[in-house]
């Protein structure tokens, strides 16, 4: 099947049938057989003898393999993986960048951050909160216009997060969840319709802000001088070294338009106000 | 002694609006430096380099470390033979 994710499409296939329905209830509406693939995925099951002795899958970008096998329990999140490995390891056209994308009346906020800063939760927050989702793991900026492209993926919520989002929001339509991974538990979280992602349009950066979850801290914000924003924001580019002068100059060019903070947080309330009051223009 | 330096073919130096620093970019190694402005204050988040213009215009000028980044001589010995090594900058003249 072909799977259309707006900047990128990915022929994918499958001998477990198990994944399937998973795809079609976060994908379906954007398979389609008509597009070119960008590129050619597979999960596959191992060995003959690891299909009954603790089975496990492979990823495979046409015929590589990038990752070890991993329990076949956990093909789907192999999948999501997978693919994000194809997109940073092989767009050199556009400056990725390891963040999330919010969107708001076309003015978009980048939040790169490390594991367990509570990225995907605050994402998923915001996306079903009157934000636009325009992505949960990395920011696709385009090298001419600096304007950040929408792709079309699922949250990818994990441990405690999956519980929490799904109290907020217990009619959103979540993936199950898959214990025991390298992350910890995981789930995946669909936020938008097909129809509703082709409508968003590359958008502005008009800030970029490195999140931290802090148990029961209150708000605290730091504004950031362009220096410390330009350090650590190249540290969270995918392709920085592959792009060289090229990634220099548009993360130069991102961090001398964008306001750029950093925010400790123990309220996602709180974090909703600080970027409707002092982020967005 | 003031000491002058060229940055090499393949450095690019942004130099930060906000006067907060400056950063390097080899095109050899691909790696970057940034190196903070010892007198950058948040209080004054608009003071910008006197040498922006020179240094983004004509790499052929020298480098004045010491000056863009308000360093002591001490911290600017210490700057100058870190960015000789790493293949950043060479010695215009002495």
């Amino acid at each position: 099947m072909l799977i259309n994710i707006g900047a990128y499409c990915f022929r994918v296939s499958t001998d477990r049938k198990d994944i399937v329905p998973v795809i079609e209830s976060l994908y379906g509406d954007s398979i389609n057989t008509s597009d070119v693939a960008d590129f050619s995925v597979k999960i596959l099951s191992t060995s003959i003898l690891r299909r009954f002795l603790k089975p496990q899958v492979s990823f495979f970008c046409d015929q590589h393999s990038p990752f070890k096998p991993l329990p076949a329990a956990q093909a789907y999140p192999l999948l999501e993986w997978g693919m994000n490995w194809c997109i940073a390891t092989h767009d050199h056209t556009r400056l990725l960048v390891h963040a999330a994308v919010l969107v708001k009346n076309g003015q978009a906020i980048i939040f790169p951050a490390v594991p367990g800063s509570g990225k995907s939760t605050l994402t998923a927050y915001h996306a079903l909160s009157g934000w636009s989702l325009y992505s949960d793991e990395m920011a696709v900026i385009d090298l001419k216009t600096g304007l950040v492209e929408p792709i079309y993926r699922p949250v990818c919520l994990k441990n405690n997060s999956i519980y929490l989002v799904k109290k907020w929001f217990p009619d959103s339509l979540f993936t199950p969840t898959w214990k025991d991974t390298q992350k910890g538990d995981v789930a995946h979280l669909k936020v938008l319709k097909w129809n509703e992602h082709r409508s968003l349009s590359p958008a502005k950066i008009i800030a970029v802000v490195f999140p931290k979850y802090v148990k029961d801290q209150e708000l605290t914000v730091y504004q950031l001088n362009q220096l410390q924003g330009f350090e650590t924001l190249s540290k969270n580019v995918f392709n920085y070294t592959t792009l060289g002068k090229t990634g220099f100059f548009a993360v130069d060019r991102l961090i001398r338009h964008a306001k750029l903070f950093e925010i400790e947080y123990g309220s996602l309330q709180d974090v909703n106000e600080f970027l409707a009051e002092d982020v967005l223009m | 002694m003031s000491r002058s330096y060229v940055l090499h073919a393949k450095t690019d130096v942004v130099v930060m609006q906000d006067g907060s620093g400056v950063v390097l970019f080899s095109g050899f190694s691909g790696r970057c430096a940034f190196l903070q402005n010892q007198s950058f204050k948040v209080e004054d988040p608009f003071k910008k380099p006197t040498d922006t213009a020179v240094l983004l215009e004509n790499k052929i000028q020298s480098f004045e470390i010491k000056s863009i980044l308000s360093l002591n001589d001490v911290d600017t010995l210490k700057v100058e033979k870190w960015l000789l090594n790493n293949d950043f900058i060479s010695i215009l003249s002495h």
